[in-house]
């Protein structure tokens, strides 16, 4: 009973990503229908519709879905593969992409925060926010040291990841930014896993500066925001 | 993954072809692995449905506000950049 719970709760994740894909693949549709058709909306949306039907709770299906989570954190792993290969494209241009990676990765915390202030949120919310644009496990790392509330932390880093990955493309178009460097590195700073995935479907030369942004807004964030926050609490 | 970047870094030769194999199988189902988590994001709502409403707010302003800028900023800094060695002469 309790194994075929499980594989029933796997198996629904499996169903909605292939219905997912073929969704994409079935709707010949483009630009900005295209971003909010991806996958990664269609398919929680269809996971989260089945678990309100059958009234499974999240944590029984967060239980029951440990592979994909850590398959998750293997892939992660397998990103250092495009980085080495696309590795020639980042020389030269430490400086402009240290100016940027500094100017977002704090502008995100710092405009998160500061909106959430005004609208008036509590310090625990305020620190749970903050380490909003690193990847979930560094982020809940982050927010384990800095004193946040662990599962919000967590929703709000993917909010935040989906977010970036399905308004990124459409801003990046807006504003007519056509290098794909920018816009990898800009989706990886923000939206870190979630916006890489988006990044390496655009091209790999985008995924690899997506990858870069990831690791070094982690890296950045785990260095500074304890730090901050220390300072700020005093 | 950091490890992994040093470690074919400093053997400075290609990559063997089971690990970019590999790699690319992952990398292709980026997405399958991330939806039981992006599936979080909707179970949240249920603990303080008013408190979470603002806080999605200013996600969401914040998240694409940080998008415009840094992308405005890079490509500012980006041209200039590399506009530079062209001026110089020798």
């Amino acid at each position: 009973m309790e194994i075929a719970n499980l594989t029933i709760m796997c198996l629904a994740t499996l169903v909605a990503y292939n219905l997912a894909t073929w969704l994409l693949r079935a709707s010949k549709v483009r630009s900005i229908a295209h971003s909010f058709l991806h996958p990664l909306v269609i398919g929680p949306i269809l996971v989260a519709g089945f678990l309100m039907l059958t009234g499974i709770d999240y944590q029984q299906y967060q239980v029951a879905n440990k592979p994909f989570f850590l398959l998750l954190d293997t892939a992660i792993v397998a990103l250092a593969i495009p980085l080495y290969q696309q590795f020639y494209n980042f020389k030269g241009l430490v400086k402009p992409l240290l100016i940027t990676l500094m100017f977002s990765a704090s502008f995100a915390i710092i405009s998160a925060v500061g909106f959430a202030l005004i609208m008036g949120a509590d310090t625990n919310s305020l620190l749970s926010i903050a380490p909003k644009s690193t990847t979930t496990p560094m982020a809940l790392r982050i927010a384990e040291k800095i004193g946040g509330d662990l599962s919000m932390t967590a929703g709000i880093v993917v909010l935040t990841g989906v977010i970036g990955a399905i308004f990124g493309p459409i801003l990046f178009n807006k504003l007519s930014i056509q290098d794909d460097r920018i816009k990898g590195f800009i989706l990886g700073i923000t939206a870190h896993g979630i916006g890489t995935a988006r990044a390496l479907e655009i091209s790999r030369k985008c995924g690899a500066f997506a990858i870069l942004g990831l690791g070094a807004t982690g890296a950045l964030t785990a260095l500074i925001l304890p730090y901050i926050v220390l300072l700020s609490l005093r | 993954m950091m490890l992994l970047f040093l470690t074919l870094k400093t053997r400075g030769r290609n990559i063997p072809i089971a690990l970019e194999k590999t790699s690319h199988l992952m990398i292709r189902y980026l997405y399958l692995f991330l939806i039981p988590a992006c599936t979080g994001c909707f179970f949240l709502a249920q603990s303080n449905f008013n408190e979470w409403i603002f806080m999605t707010f200013s996600i969401f302003t914040s998240t694409l506000l940080t998008i415009i800028l840094g992308a405005l900023l890079m490509n500012k800094v980006l041209a200039r950049y590399e506009k530079k060695p062209k001026v110089r002469p020798q």
